[in-house]
């Protein structure tokens, strides 16, 4: 009997199969109840009774190769099994997405023609993800894409200016120091109140570097905010920026506090502050006791804020260049970097 | 990538934000005409100011949403006054949330003092080339400090609140 006589005669015997043409015109075979999951599928079935044989094979869209027709196929086999928890099928599906960009466009491709939308929404998703937080070069790069833009590009109004790769690094150096203390200090169980975070600005870092105020000044300063912050422990929060210089270390320390556990927030915020005190000066009090921290360590930190501040500093005489580049010669500038108004002595 | 349909691409630009949206018309020509689509840019105005705000604001004649977008969100930013405002490297006079005049950028500032140079080259004598160039320099100067002065202003009060 042919292959047709059985599956009409017989369907509850034997597992109906479709037959599906690739965009390679390969023909292979199917069971019926996986590909119905494609809407597609389903239609060339239903409606115009395709598929039954070889001969009469269902032609796929041409965006659906074997190597993707597999995927597809993985993805119905999967999903089409109803005793699957939604958590399953979230797992599942993240780890579905997790292959090469090329291969993902390919796929929402294939599952569009096929009109499978669920797939669809999910490679959209992975897509729209990937694409969040890079820039254009690096889409262009992912996506193989043609730079075909002219100066128009330069308009680009709505961009978010945190740019400054001094902010960034700066950033990155905060939260990785918050995170070594938190290590330390959860592993000596030592009672620090507060997370003992080099805040200083750039500012600050800069004149250690160039002896400005004698001796190390990195000591006076970071025993300073201690201080402060012991002091003020009472002083209930005025988060004003338009405060003298004075009052604004003195509040910085106590908002800290209240901001530790806010990573992001503290960057940013502990930056602010600093970016406005301009030309800080040391309060000299001897006599006080670096108590709480290791000695070691907050020698360790310091070296690295002194390095991280020699890498900026050599950035700068280029950037005194370029704005002096009309002729000025005063060195007390008045310039920005990200927004923030800065004093340089 | 290149070969998905219009649908697709809007489907995947429908799920960015607006900042992410503008990233994105910067990648090609393709992506640039996909994220400048009014639907997308209404879509994220009635997300982020509501379907009356929608309504009273919305494009009239040859106005795009994504225009009508980006006036808002500056003047979120910045206010309504007539300002001189930084946004990237470039310089703007801007109103009631629109760019009125383009100032100037301190990534070409090299240029243009150049450019005037040029110009004024056979006409005056060395000193009043120099001149030029100082005062061309400065009134750049002045225009950049203002525009800094407005943004840090802004973070500021901004940080305030928070």
């Amino acid at each position: 009997m042919s292959e047709i006589d059985m599956a009409v005669i017989k369907p509850e015997m034997m597992k109906p199969y479709v037959w599906l043409q690739t965009s390679d015109d390969s023909i292979q075979q199917v069971e019926q109840e996986i590909a119905m999951f494609c809407p597609l599928i389903c239609q060339e079935i239903i409606q115009k009774g395709m598929g039954s044989s070889k001969n009469c094979a269902i032609c796929l869209p041409q965006q659906v190769s074997p190597a993707m027709l597999s995927l597809i196929l993985d993805y119905c086999r999967f999903h089409q099994v109803p005793g699957r928890s939604n958590k399953e099928r979230k797992s599942y599906d993240e780890k579905f997405v997790r292959i090469d960009t090329e291969r993902l466009c390919e796929l929402t491709s294939a599952a569009d023609s096929l009109q499978l939308k669920p797939l669809v929404d999910l490679t959209s998703r992975a897509l729209a993800r990937i694409i969040e937080g890079k820039s254009p070069e690096e889409i262009r790069d992912i996506f193989h894409l043609p730079d075909d833009l002219t100066e128009e590009e330069k308009l680009e109004p709505l961009r978010n200016i945190t740019a400054d790769p001094r902010i960034r690094l700066l950033n990155r150096l905060y939260a990785k120091k918050r995170k070594e203390l938190k290590e330390r200090e959860r592993l000596k169980n030592i009672e620090v109140e507060e997370e003992h975070v080099d805040e200083r600005s750039v500012d600050d870092l800069l004149s250690f570097i160039n002896g400005n105020e004698g001796e190390p000044k990195g000591v006076k300063t970071s025993k300073n905010k201690k201080k402060n912050r012991r002091k003020k422990e009472q002083q209930k929060n005025s988060s004003s920026k338009e405060t003298s210089e004075l009052d604004k270390k003195e509040v910085n320390g106590h908002d800290i506090r209240h901001q530790s556990s806010e990573a992001e927030r503290i960057s940013e915020s502990s930056y602010l502050h600093y970016a406005e005190d301009g030309t800080s000066t040391p309060k000299s009090d001897d006599g006080d006791i670096y108590d709480g921290i290791d000695p070691a360590l907050k020698e360790k930190i310091d070296r690295e804020v002194e390095d991280f501040a020699r890498r900026l500093n050599s950035d700068w005489p280029e950037r005194m260049q370029e704005l002096l580049s009309s002729g000025q010669d005063r060195k007390t500038l008045l310039f920005n970097t990200d927004g923030f108004l800065r004093r340089h002595a | 990538m290149e070969s998905l349909p219009f649908e697709i691409y809007m489907k995947i630009f429908c799920l960015l934000d607006y900042q992410h949206l503008a990233v994105a018309q910067q990648v090609s020509r393709r992506w640039k005409f996909v994220a400048s689509d009014d639907a997308l840019w209404s879509n994220l105005f009635k997300k982020r100011w509501g379907g009356d705000h929608a309504a009273f604001y919305a494009p009239m004649g040859s106005k795009s949403w994504k225009h009508v977008y980006e006036v808002q969100d500056r003047c979120d930013r910045i206010g309504v006054g007539l300002k001189i405002i930084r946004e990237g490297s470039d310089y703007y006079l801007v109103h009631q949330g629109e760019i009125q005049r383009y100032l100037g950028s301190r990534k070409n500032q090299e240029k243009v003092t150049a450019h005037s140079c040029h110009s004024e080259f056979n006409f005056n004598g060395e000193s009043s080339l120099a001149e030029e160039r100082s005062s061309r320099g400065i009134l750049d100067k002045i225009l950049f400090f203002i525009g800094d002065l407005e943004v840090a202003s802004a973070e500021a009060k901004r940080s305030r609140v928070i």
